[in-house]
């Protein structure tokens, strides 16, 4: 395990480093630290609790909503909008699981699908609320400390602080007694069930944490990109993408959501600038490539291997 | 190994051979996949016929134009990518990008950095409102558009019917529909009409009868409709089959695609939709343009073509101008901007709360015998307008 915040304090020091380095390449970076923290926060509920989501726009659209609203409509600074955004997504995920974590299997999926809808639907037509379908702009942000906020390495900073607490959490999770508990669940609920772990508790448990820091993320994107839109932050596409990369990375595992991020948000930055309009056919090959060659991601699929190894090995005595 | 060494020397002279060619590179980003590379392969059409056409006279400041062209693949956070691309580049501006949800963010991000802009394809309002000194856009916005809607209505209020009066909105939960519904209702106020129906509905909604039979009921003059494409067909072939009848209709966005014509037929006669330009528009050079457009794409050119090619005319014309191709040079001469092309006449300008947008005339034009024809404002109109629009039953 140690080995892990090893990698981890690495990625940070390598990731503090860069602006330095390559000042010219930060909105890349942004994005691809914010899909790694949105997957790896979505890897706790749906790889390490099994409950695929496909609604997880909706907490990044709650955290950004919360900031863009909150500084362009009421004044509030974007560091209490974010936990206001971080409240209020816990409390929907708290709701959403309460209604939803009876269903099993693709019910579950449809259903956050059909609740993702919704909160679309609302920010689009609850105006006074959310500016409407109009969007809304942020044209104003608070300087703490003389920070401009809106500058590239500050929104950078933030991303790389959000992507590095998410991947801390889920390590500090996948060996505390809670993370045992969602394996137990993922596998089997009756038999966690029958050991004394009450599976809905866990589950909303991990659904809220995933939630959240989604909309952590989302405040960040608010800031990031200064103006949002319903139609695109509440996407149908933005929770795919979100949940594909976890699963393309590897689902249940720690790196997994960051490997699958820096491939995805990274091929696609390439191919974008080097292939024109064939760059959207080149990403979809390369996502069919790792799904039939890699089906337990790229890192779920050589972790396997060594953990079957060391089994294979302990069992030869 | 010898062919190694050979490629490694000849590298570094093959990476900075596109520098030798062109000497002044023009950014663009545009949506070239995704959902909007359809609209953005015809802004890349109306640029390259303007680019050839700026070539051939002799290029900006004596020297070649080039595009250097970036693909947003339709989405925000890759558009904010290629600004940083292009920046390394040093471009003297940017043009780009079609949908509002992608310019916008641009025009935060390079305000922010001080690179002039010069908006592609989006229309929303809130690009040059309240603005920035560093965006401008030659083309129209929802105020415009929406006002250009209603001065026909009054057009056809003081010269064929007096009794126009009651209004029908419908329009989809876009942003584009949203803000157009939002300043029509504002107007219909204002210019005292009053507002019958009003509904909005979710994009991809394909059964609109129990709407339409609704505004049926109530009988209005005017139907003003936004839709794009599939949702404006459904809606032409429906009104038609719930018999709703309104002596003016208005279709904006859907109806102005040569395709309308063509899915909807007959019924789209007498149906009115207001556009940035016209190939029977009366500017000069109209004709010369539409034959140019159309021999690019190879079929119909629209507006999307005729923005493309006045983008990159205005940018062209502030480079030339420009004492250098420093960014705040390239700005003020944009701010100075006086041109006439065949599509409009552009001024940036600053009222009503915008700025450095161009107080376009927006042309409307009505489907007469299965054409586009521009009706309105009257000294720019081809024809004359065809009212009232007959009831179903008559024609």
């Amino acid at each position: 395990m140690k080995k892990h915040y090893f990698i981890l304090a690495g990625l940070i020091l390598l990731g503090i480093l860069y602006p330095q380095m390559f000042p010219g390449y930060l909105s890349v970076a942004i994005t691809l630290l914010l899909y790694a923290g949105w997957a790896t926060a979505w890897d706790i509920l749906g790889g390490w609790a099994g409950q695929v989501s496909l609604g997880h726009a909706s907490f990044v659209g709650l955290g950004a909503y919360f900031v863009a609203v909150g500084t362009a409509h009421h004044e509030i600074a974007p560091w209490w909008s974010i936990l206001m955004g971080l409240v209020a997504a816990a409390m929907l995920a708290y709701l959403w699981g309460r209604l939803t974590f009876k269903l099993k299997g693709p019910y579950f999926t449809l259903s956050t699908i059909a609740i993702a809808e919704i909160l679309r639907l609302i920010a689009i037509n609850e105006g006074w609320l959310t500016g409407g379908a109009t969007g809304v702009f942020i044209m104003v942000l608070p300087e703490p400390f003389g920070l401009d906020l809106f500058s590239r390495q500050v929104n950078y900073y933030l991303a790389l602080a959000f992507a590095a607490t998410t991947v801390l959490i889920v390590m500090l999770i996948s060996r505390s007694k809670f993370g045992y508990q969602l394996r137990a669940v993922r596998e089997d609920e009756d038999s966690a069930m029958a050991s004394g772990i009450n599976p809905t508790t866990v589950k909303l448990k991990a659904f809220m944490i995933s939630g959240a820091l989604a909309a952590l993320g989302g405040g960040i994107y608010a800031i990031f990109l200064s103006f949002i839109e319903p139609h695109i932050i509440f996407y149908l596409l933005l929770s795919v993408q979100i949940a594909l990369t976890a699963i393309i990375g590897g689902r249940g595992t720690i790196w997994g959501p960051c490997v699958g991020a820096f491939l995805l948000v990274g091929s696609g930055e390439v191919f974008r600038t080097t292939f024109a309009e064939a760059n959207m056919l080149i990403y979809g090959l390369l996502i069919m490539l790792v799904v039939m060659f890699m089906p337990r991601g790229i890192v779920g699929e050589p972790a396997r291997y060594l953990i079957r190894r060391a089994y294979a090995k302990r069992a030869q005595g | 190994m010898k062919k190694w060494i050979a490629a490694a020397s000849v590298a570094p002279w093959l990476l900075s051979a596109p520098a030798v060619l062109a000497d002044i590179e023009v950014g663009v980003i545009n949506s070239l996949s995704g959902p909007f590379a359809a609209f953005g392969e015809r802004y890349q059409a109306g640029m390259e016929v303007a680019l050839e056409e700026i070539n051939a006279s002799g290029g900006v400041k004596g020297e070649p134009l080039a595009l250097a062209v970036q693909d947003d693949r339709s989405e925000a956070t890759s558009a904010l990518a290629a600004i940083e691309s292009l920046n390394r580049q040093d471009v003297p501006l940017i043009m780009g990008s079609y949908a509002s949800s992608i310019t916008g963010p641009m025009a935060q991000l390079m305000t922010r950095q001080e690179i002039p802009l010069i908006v592609l394809g989006s229309a929303d309002n809130s690009i040059t409102k309240p603005g920035s000194p560093w965006v401008f856009r030659a083309k129209h916005n929802s105020s415009i558009v929406a006002e250009s809607y209603f001065d026909y209505f009054d057009y056809l209020r003081e010269n064929f019917d007096d009794s126009l009066e009651t209004v029908a909105m419908l329009y989809g939960n876009g942003a584009w529909p949203e803000s157009l519904a939002e300043e029509g209702a504002r107007l219909a106020e204002e210019r005292g009409y009053e507002i019958v129906g009003d509904q909005s509905y979710d994009q991809g909604t394909s059964d609109f009868r129990p709407i339409l039979n609704r505004f049926r009921s109530e009988e209005p003059d005017i139907l003003y409709v936004v839709a794009y494409a599939e949702d404006g067909v459904a809606i032409a072939r429906q009104m038609r089959e719930v018999n709703l009848n309104a002596k003016a209709v208005a279709i904006d966005t859907g109806a102005a695609l040569p395709s309308f014509i063509d899915q909807v037929g007959d019924l789209s006669e007498y149906v009115a939709t207001v556009v940035s330009w016209s190939k029977d528009v009366q500017y000069e050079g109209v004709e010369d343009l539409y034959e140019r457009l159309k021999e690019k794409t190879g079929e119909e050119p629209t507006f999307y073509e005729a923005e493309g090619y006045l983008a990159l005319r205005v940018a062209a014309d502030a480079l030339e101008r420009a004492e250098s191709l420093e960014r705040s040079d390239v700005r003020d001469a944009l701010a100075e901007t006086d041109l006439d092309t065949p599509v409009t006449h552009v001024v940036f300008e600053s009222f009503d709360g915008f700025q450095g947008q161009n107080p376009i005339r927006s042309l409307v034009l009505q489907i007469q015998d299965g054409e586009h024809v521009t009706v309105f404002p009257d000294d720019l109109a081809a024809e004359d307008v065809r009212f009232p629009t007959p009831e179903w039953d008559e024609r």
